[in-house]
C-alpha cells in the first residue's frame, strides 16, 4: 500500500549546489528501505525532507495522497513520521518510559520490553544507560507513536556488531510486522542494507534502485 | 505528553539549574519587591507629611464687583482636596451714625493728612464671617476687651473700638447706624441702604500702628467690624452676600495647583480680575527631600527592573542555547513552536511562583534597613542643599528650613506581593522570549544538523 509518493523533489543548498536532482519514488508501508550513499551525497537531506523537518526547493512531497506543504510540516512530523537517530536524541531529564510517552500516551513499559529493556531499566536515567540500551529506548519511541513512516538516519551507526544485529532486526520487524511500518533507512552500513526489502543508490542528486 | 509535564520534569530532575534558577529569581523578587514596599511607604509618608504640613491660598476677588458670593464660596468649597474655606471677608469703610441721624465722632490724632472730604465720620469697615479670623486680630495684636466675636449667622452686629466706644458713648448692645454718603459712592447702580447695627464686642489694639496712616478713616480706633450681610446691604442691598477674599484650605499642598484650575472653571466669576496668593512655605521646604526620595526610589525600581530582565535573559539565553538538542528533538516530534516555548515559560514559573512567595519573607527583612538608608541619605542631602540655601537667603522670613520626612513605616503587602508575581511573569516571559527567538526562528534541520 503506497504511503509516501516524492515527485521530482530538488533541493540545492545555493543556486549552485544543487544536493538532489529530481527524486522520483513511491514508498509502501511493511517495507523496510535502505537509502546508501558516499557521505555529503544528500543522503540525510532526503530523509529530511521526507520527514518535514525542511522543504524541497522544487517538487512535491505526498503522504497518504496529500502534500506535505500544504498539511503543514510540523502536523506531518507530528502525525505521519517518527524519527530515530544516530546519536538517539533522547531526552536526558527523562527516564525511558517518559521518553516512549513524549509521543505516546499508552503504557511504555510493554513498548520498551519489546525492544529489549527491564522493568528496571525502564526507570533508570536515560543516561545511564548504554549506547545500544538508549537506541533500543529511541526505537520504542518511534514505535509507539502513531507515525506510519519510521525515519532512521544511521541507526546502528554507533553501536556495536551484535547491538547493530538487534537494533536491525526490531526494525524489520517494525516493517514486517504488524501493522507494518514504512522504514526509511539511511546507512552506510551494507550489512544493514542487505535486510532491506529495497535499496536505492543516491548518487548525484538522483536516486537509483 | 504536555508542556506541563515535561516542564515539571525538567525541574525537578534538573535540580542543579533549578535551584540556582531560584536564587536568581529570589533576589530578583526581593529587590522588587522591596522597591514596591519603599515606594508605596514614600509615598504614603510623602502624603502624610504634606497633610501634616497643609497649605492654603488666600482668594482675592475685590476687583470682580461683588462676584464671590457665598454661593460660590460652597461651590469651591465642594471641589475635591479642599478642606474648607475659610475666612471669607471684605473691607471697605462707611460713616457713622446715631440712630438719630447724628453722625458720631471718629479719632483724628494720630493721621498726617487729618479727615478728607466726606470721611470726617467714617472708618475702615470689615466684615468677616468669623472676625476672630481676622488678621487684625490674628497678626496685628487686636484684643476683644469685652462682649463677643462676630460669627457666623450674625446680622446687623457690630465690633467697635474702646477709644470709639468711649468718644461716642456707645457699649455692648447699643446700636449704631453704617452708611455711606455721596462722596463715597463714586460706583454707579448701587443701591446703598443704611443699616443699624447692634454692637456686640468692644476691642483694643495691643500694638501700635506702625507707619502714621495719611487719613483718618484707616486709623485702628475708627475700624469697625460688621458681619457679611450688614456689608453687602450697605454696598447693595439688591445683592447677594458677597465677599472680597477668603482663605482656601486644601488638604495636601501638591494639589494647590489643581483645586486653583478647577476652582477657576466655576463660572459667574471674573476670575482674570481676582487673583491667589499661595500658602505653602513649608511644603515648598519639604518638597525637596519628598522628591528626592521618591526620584530615588522609582530610579532604583527602574534599574532593578532593567537588570533584572538583562540578568535573566543572558541567564536564559545560556540555558535554551544548552538545551537547542532538546528543542530540535521536540520539533522533530511535532511540538509546535509555542508548546515548546509554553514549557520553557513553564519551567521559570514553577520555580519563580516559590522563589516570588518566599522573597515576601526576605524583603520584609531587609525592606526596612535599606528604606532607613536612602531615608538618611535623603535627609543628609537636602540638609545640605538647605544649609547652602539658608546661607544664601538668611532673614527670609518665610523659610523655616524645615524637613518633615523623619521616618519610613514600611511594611509589605499582599498587593504588592502580587505586583511582583504580575511583573514578574511578564519578566520572565520576555526574558524567555528573548532567548528562545533566535533558536525558534531556526528550521528543524537547521538545529539537528548543529547538534550532529
Amino acid at each position: 500500500m503506497n504511503i509516501l509518493e516524492l515527485k521530482n523533489v530538488k533541493f540545492s543548498y545555493q543556486k549552485s549546489k544543487s544536493v538532489l536532482k529530481g527524486i522520483n519514488v513511491t514508498l509502501e508501508k511493511g517495507k523496510i528501505y535502505a537509502i546508501l550513499g558516499p557521505s555529503g551525497c544528500g543522503k540525510t537531506t532526503l530523509l529530511s525532507l521526507i520527514g518535514g523537518l525542511d522543504t524541497p526547493t522544487s517538487g512535491e512531497i505526498l503522504c497518504k495522497g496529500e502534500n506535505v506543504s500544504k498539511v503543514g510540516l510540523a502536523n506531518h512530523r507530528k502525525n505521519n513520521v517518527a524519527f530515530i537517530f544516530q546519536s538517539y536524541n533522547l531526552i536526558d531529564y527523562m527516564n525511558p518510559s517518559e521518553n516512549v510517552n513524549l509521543t505516546s500516551k499508552l503504557p511504555a513499559l510493554p513498548i520498551l520490553e519489546k525492544v529489549g529493556l527491564t522493568k528496571d531499566e525502564a526507570r533508570r536515567n536515560v543516561m545511564k544507560l548504554s549506547g545500544g540500551q538508549q537506541q533500543r529506548v529511541a526505537i520504542a519511541r518511534a514505535l509507539a507513536s502513531d507515525a506510519e513512516i519510521l525515519l532512521a538516519d544511521e541507526p546502528t551507526g554507533n553501536l556495536d556488531e551484535d547491538t547493530a544485529q538487534s537494533i536491525t532486526e526490531l526494525l524489520l520487524d517494525s516493517a514486517h510486522g504488524a501493522p507494518g511500518k514504512c522504514v526509511i533507512i539511511v546507512t552506510h552500513s551494507n550489512e544493514l542494507a542487505k535486510k532491506a526489502d529495497v535499496v536505492f543508490q543516491l548518487k548525484k542528486g538522483m536516486l537509483q534502485e | 505528553m504536555d508542556f506541563l509535564k515535561r516542564a515539571f520534569l525538567q525541574t525537578t530532575r534538573k535540580k542543579g539549574k533549578s535551584l540556582l534558577l531560584f536564587f536568581v529569581l529570589l533576589v530578583i523578587s526581593t529587590l522588587i519587591l522591596t522597591c514596591f514596599a519603599i515606594r508605596s511607604a514614600t509615598d504614603t509618608a510623602a502624603l502624610n507629611v504634606r497633610e501634616s504640613l497643609g497649605g492654603s491660598f488666600t482668594l482675592n476677588a475685590k476687583r470682580t464687583d461683588g462676584q464671590l458670593t457665598g454661593h460660590v464660596l460652597d461651590q469651591i468649597a465642594a471641589i475635591p482636596g479642599v478642606e474648607k474655606v475659610d475666612n471669607a471677608r471684605s473691607e471697605s469703610y462707611a460713616e457713622y451714625k446715631s440712630t438719630d441721624g447724628m453722625s458720631l465722632e471718629v479719632k483724628t490724632e494720630g493721621a498726617l493728612m487729618g479727615a478728607i472730604d466726606g470721611f470726617e465720620h467714617a472708618g475702615k469697615l470689615q466684615s468677616n464671617v468669623y472676625s476672630e479670623k481676622d488678621e487684625f486680630f490674628t497678626d496685628k495684636g487686636f484684643e476683644l476687651l469685652e462682649g463677643r466675636h462676630i460669627t457666623k449667622g450674625d446680622e446687623n452686629v457690630a465690633l467697635i473700638h474702646e477709644d470709639f466706644a468711649e468718644l461716642n458713648g456707645l457699649a455692648v448692645g447699643d446700636t449704631f447706624i453704617l452708611d455711606l454718603n455721596g462722596q463715597m459712592l463714586e460706583i454707579e447702580n448701587y443701591e446703598s441702604t443704611p443699616v443699624t447695627v447692634e454692637v456686640i464686642g468692644i476691642y483694643t489694639n495691643t500694638e501700635e500702628q506702625e507707619v502714621a496712616e495719611n487719613v483718618t478713616y484707616t486709623l485702628y480706633e475708627n475700624t469697625v467690624f460688621t458681619d457679611p450681610t450688614s456689608f453687602t446691604q450697605l454696598f447693595d442691598a439688591g445683592r447677594e452676600t458677597y465677599y472680597s477674599y477668603a482663605e482656601v484650605l486644601v488638604n495636601d499642598p501638591a494639589k494647590l495647583d489643581s483645586v486653583v484650575a478647577e476652582m477657576k472653571t466655576i463660572e459667574g466669576v471674573d476670575w482674570d480680575a481676582s487673583n491667589v496668593t499661595y500658602h505653602d512655605t513649608d511644603y515648598q521646604n519639604a518638597k525637596e527631600s519628598l522628591e528626592t526620595l521618591g526620584n530615588l526610589v522609582s530610579i532604583a525600581v527602574v534599574i532593578i527592573i532593567v537588570v533584572s530582565i538583562v540578568l535573566l535573559a543572558l541567564i536564559l539565553t545560556l540555558w535554551v542555547r544548552g538545551r537547542i538538542h532538546e528543542t530540535g528533538v521536540f520539533m522533530s516530534m511535532g511540538f509546535g513552536k509555542v508548546n515548546i516555548f509554553m514549557q520553557h515559560v513553564a519551567e521559570i514559573m514553577l520555580v519563580a511562583i516559590l522563589a516570588f512567595a518566599l522573597s515576601f519573607a526576605t524583603s520584609s527583612i531587609i525592606a526596612q534597613n535599606v528604606g532607613n538608608t536612602l531615608l538618611e541619605q535623603t535627609t543628609a542631602q537636602t540638609e545640605e542643599t538647605a544649609d547652602t540655601d539658608n546661607t544664601e537667603t538668611a532673614g527670609t522670613p518665610d523659610s523655616t528650613g524645615a524637613v518633615n520626612l523623619t521616618e519610613l513605616n514600611i511594611s509589605i503587602s499582599p498587593i504588592h506581593l502580587l505586583f511582583v508575581y504580575v511583573l514578574g511573569t511578564l519578566i520572565i516571559v520576555l526574558s524567555v522570549a528573548i532567548a528562545t527567538i533566535p533558536i525558534m526562528k531556526m528550521k528543524p534541520k537547521e538545529i539537528l544538523s548543529s547538534i550532529s
